[in-house]
């Protein structure tokens, strides 16, 4: 695939789904490259914002293989994997594969559930295959999972605990919609039925292509040490706990590469990096000061960091 | 007080102001103490006000108020001290006026003048206390000080305050080894920098010039340092460790004085009959700050050291009082004669009040009546001091009327003083030329270091007998009194020199406390000789020393002032390579020199790229800014961005770039 040609698919696609998910195109994009860089996301958010469908119809979009796990606090570990049952024709335990076995998962209000049936997930996510019954079992190719989770201060959450944050490349939140694409919802037909007609805009396998491509957008060195100051400068930071880890390094590359894909450049430049930063990093950084302020102070960072 | 509106004003509140109040406090601490309360009062309550300000329970005075409180500090001063200058006036007019200075200290120019002032305050302080305590208390201040001024001169927002003091101590550290270069290497001026103006009689311990043995009901065991000495031969024998010090011919019947000499002389020999046999102890003096004039040596010191003259009594006396911890090295015989054959100036040995001590004199005409000469008398007043039932206390009785009488027939309980002054008494009454000597007997070595300590607990008092064919005979009355008529067995060895150590319970509670104490006073001692008294001489003796290798010799003031310089210059760089680390530094890519070229020129016309802006979001806003440019902007930006983040950059592109940055135009 040509690279304006990949440009054009990819716009094909936000726009597809912006027909559903209105005025929300930033955040269909962020999503889109998160998915590009292989890599999961935490969708964070009110209820009633659109986290469900946004997953919902980028399943759809793609024309991958959907589950949704809604997590409840009750939910058990086999709830998620599966479980062998005992089957009287065949006198043999027979598996039963639990939504977990889908391509792309939609794991809503997973604060909801205990960190047991949490683990449950996030192993999965990380491993790429899951362990029954001393059996391990592949997961399907690709393997995404769109997490959405309830702001922790709400009634009933436990919170996810840090190292399994760092399992999602990147943490959105979506918002209100502003005044016209609300107008266009309120009017608009029932959102759930124009999924139901929605139909795919790639072709199997093109995913993979796609996100061949995404890893192979090029990163020159002057890229490389400006990632390394804004690395840097978050472990000398007073302002932080702890700097990112190589592991949240690895995570922006990847990221800023795919993001570059999606505007059509076939090499990333410091914008990308400055764009998707606070969405693969913000979740990882715990700021001294004060919750809820660490918005500010990793704008402070991005704007202390020279670029050089 | 609702706790949580408490901190949220502490949070409110301006920091550089609170670390800057915490600094001043601390800093006038000291002052406060030593100075009057009526420096002190108006000062905490000063402070205290403008810490209420910034936690804003309280307004700061109006003009008419704050001119009112100038003057009444000012009257507060001058009613303190007595007058607004000299050195206590002057600091607690500086004490004073700066904590006044915080009722109008709005401007950020007033902040940093309080600071500043802040600093010298703690330069003030030195004036009255070089220890080492207070070298280190100071540190602290000054830490708090440059924390101050960190927070006042970063920005308020989101720096915790604690990553303030933690530069504030990276910034000290960083200062040492320049500070360091400036303390050994800066020429020392000879002499004191400037010379203190005197407030009175300062209280010093130590010895007086004057000797009262009646008025004293107890004598205080004070255990301070009186001086410390560096012995370069061997050490004298115990019973010659007699450090001379104020001599007294005059008594009128209760004190024994000497007025200041008149006739001092700088020639040694006052007279030819100054005989020394054996070796001299050589050794160099630490003198504690007494306030008086009198420098110590051993008996009989055969050198003067500089800045003193010597008496005809042999007290060497220092041209200045001792304000300062001085240094001074002694050449002593402890083997000597004096004056022998050469009759002294009898009347002012013979001495004595008209109306006292009748009963003393039958008694010395008794004594002497006995005896054929005058060295025979001396041993036969020894031998009655020594049968009758005298006692050697260290809480005597009160002698009103009569001290000597009463303390020869009466009393007779008492210590060195009383048996010093009585003996003389006698000796005089029954016409043999005699004086009190007073000093310190005795002493000890660290036994963690190689200088030997003398104690104020060691100050003592003897006598000195002139014999016609001897000389002057040192004779200690106090040495005769039998062991078992000393009421405590500790002060043994205060009377007797061989019994030192003797007596002291071997306590390994107290052996410990012993050595903790030898190990204090020998940083003290380090710390006296390498800080305090770091003085031109011992400046000079350490740079030849540890420069001699080099071909230095006999180092200048030219020649300290360029090695100071060289060492400042060294320094700076080593600290300018660990901060710019140009070994690090890669090759700069072109690519980015044109750029920067490009962005300067942009720059000059006020379009400023910021460090962190994008290459992408620079050419966006300056094509908005300059819509005639936008396309060369672009361009440029276009052919930057192939060059340095696109693969495979080529040169041919690098020279479009350059092609095109230098036709640019604004």
């Amino acid at each position: 695939m040509q690279n304006n040609e990949i440009t054009k698919q990819l716009d094909a696609i936000v726009a597809h789904a912006s027909q559903v998910v209105l005025g929300k195109q930033h955040e269909i994009r962020l999503a889109l490259a998160c998915l590009l860089a292989r890599g999961h996301l935490l969708i964070e958010d009110l209820p009633g914002v659109g986290k469900t469908t946004l997953a919902h119809v980028l399943a759809q979009t793609l024309g991958l293989q959907y589950q949704r796990i809604q997590f409840t606090s009750d939910l058990l570990p086999a709830d998620i994997l599966g479980v062998s049952i005992f089957d009287k024709s065949e006198q043999g335990f027979h598996f039963h594969p639990g939504p977990i076995f889908a391509q792309l998962i939609l794991a809503d209000e997973v604060n909801r559930a205990t960190p047991k049936a949490q683990s449950a997930l996030l192993e999965a996510m990380e491993e790429g295959q899951v362990t029954i019954e001393g059996k391990t079992r592949p997961l399907p190719k690709p393997f995404f999972v769109i997490a959405t989770q309830n702001p922790t201060y709400q009634i009933g959450t436990f919170p996810l605990p840090e190292s399994q944050l760092d399992r999602f490349l990147m943490r959105i939140s979506l918002g209100y919609p502003d005044a016209s694409a609300e107008r266009a919802l309120l009017t608009g037909d029932d959102r759930r039925e124009m999924l139901k007609q929605h139909g795919t805009c790639i072709q199997p396998g093109q995913l993979e292509e796609l996100q061949q491509a995404a890893s192979k957008v090029h990163v020159a060195d002057a890229l490389l040490d400006y990632v390394q100051a804004l690395l840097d400068a978050s472990r000398r930071s007073p302002q932080f706990t702890h700097g990112l880890s190589p592991r949240a390094g690895l995570a922006l590359l990847r990221s800023a590469k795919a993001w570059a894909l999606m505007v059509g450049r076939n090499h990333a430049m410091p914008e990308d990096v400055q764009t998707v930063m606070p969405h693969v990093v913000e979740h990882r950084l715990q700021a001294v000061v004060e919750p809820g302020r660490d918005n500010k102070t990793l704008m402070a960072l991005l704007q202390d960091v020279a670029i050089p | 007080m609702n706790m949580s509106g408490f901190q949220q004003r502490v949070k409110q509140a301006k920091a550089e102001n609170l670390w800057l109040l915490a600094g001043l406090t601390l800093a006038f601490t000291p002052h406060f103490f030593r100075l009057s309360p009526l420096v002190m009062l108006p000062g905490i309550i000063l402070l205290c006000w403008r810490l209420l300000f910034e936690l804003r329970y309280l307004a700061l005075p109006p003009r008419t108020v704050r001119w009112l409180l100038t003057f009444i500090g000012i009257f507060a001063t001058y009613i303190a001290f007595g007058t607004l200058v000299g050195r206590q006036a002057g600091v607690g007019l500086l004490v004073i006026m700066l904590c006044l200075k915080l009722m109008e200290m709005n401007a950020q120019r007033d902040v940093g003048v309080v600071i500043g002032l802040g600093f010298f305050v703690v330069i003030t302080v030195f004036l009255f206390d070089q220890s080492i305590f207070m070298g280190i208390y100071m540190l602290l201040v000054v830490t708090l000080l440059v924390t101050a001024l960190i927070a006042f001169s970063r920005d308020q927002s989101e720096i915790p305050q604690w990553a303030n003091l933690q530069k504030a101590g990276a910034v000290l550290a960083q200062a040492v080894p320049l500070a360091l270069l400036l303390f050994f290497l800066f020429p020392r001026i000879p002499g004191p920098l400037w010379s203190l103006p005197t407030d009175g009689a300062g209280a010093g311990t130590g010895l007086s010039d004057s000797m009262s043995p009646g008025n004293i009901s107890q004598l205080s065991d004070d255990d301070s340092v009186a001086f410390r000495v560096q012995f370069d031969t061997a050490l004298p024998l115990p019973q010659k460790r007699y450090w001379r010090g104020p001599v007294f011919t005059q008594f009128d019947g209760r004190t024994w004085s000497n007025p200041y000499p008149q006739n001092l002389t700088n020639r040694l020999s006052i007279n030819s009959q100054y005989q020394v046999s054996g070796e001299p102890s050589l050794y160099t003096v630490t003198l504690e700050p007494h306030q008086q004039r009198w420098l110590f040596a051993l008996d009989l010191p055969a050198t003067i050291p500089p800045d003193s003259r010597l008496s005809v009594d042999y007290e060497i006396i220092a041209n200045q009082p001792v304000r300062q911890l001085i240094r001074y090295s002694m050449r002593s015989f402890t083997d000597y004669q004096l004056a022998k054959n050469d009759a002294p100036d009898i009347s002012r040995y013979l001495q004595l009040p008209a109306e006292s001590g009748i009963q003393a004199r039958k008694l010395a005409q008794q004594l002497r009546q006995k005896v054929t000469d005058n060295a025979a008398f001396v041993q036969t007043v020894l031998n009655y001091i020594a049968e009758q039932p005298f006692y050697y206390t260290r809480q005597p009785p009160l002698l009103l009327n009569d001290p000597v009488d009463e303390f020869l027939f009466d009393s007779r309980r008492g210590f060195c003083e009383h048996y010093a002054s009585a003996f003389v008494f006698l000796m005089r009454a029954a016409g043999v030329p005699a004086r009190v000597v007073t000093g310190y007997q005795g002493g000890e070595m660290n036994p963690q270091s190689d200088y030997f300590i003398v104690r104020q607990s060691s100050a003592h008092a003897w006598t000195e007998v002139w014999l016609r064919d001897e000389g002057w005979r040192r004779v200690d009355p106090t040495a005769v009194i039998p062991t078992e008529r000393i009421e405590n067995q500790q002060d043994l060895a205060r009377i007797l020199p061989e019994m030192a150590g003797v007596g002291a319970a071997p306590n390994w509670l107290k052996k410990m406390g012993r050595q903790l104490n030898f190990g204090w006073d020998r940083i003290n001692h380090a710390w006296n000789q390498w800080v305090v008294n770091y003085n031109t001489q011992r400046q000079q003796n350490f740079l030849s020393r540890l420069l001699a290798s080099a071909g230095f010799d006999n180092i200048d003031w030219q020649e300290m002032i360029t090695l100071l310089v060289a060492g400042m210059a060294l320094v700076m760089t080593v600290v300018a390579m660990y901060l710019l680390k140009p070994w690090n530094r890669q090759s700069r890519d072109p690519a980015q020199v044109v750029y920067e070229r490009f962005c300067q020129r942009l720059s000059r016309r006020g379009m400023q790229r910021q460090p962190a802006e994008g290459p992408l979001d620079f050419s966006r806003r300056a094509g908005q800014r300059y819509p005639q440019r936008a396309r060369d902007i672009s361009n440029i930006t276009a052919l930057y961005e192939r060059q340095r983040y696109a693969p495979y950059p080529t040169q041919k592109n690098l020279q479009r770039l350059q092609h095109a940055v230098r036709n640019f135009i604004v």
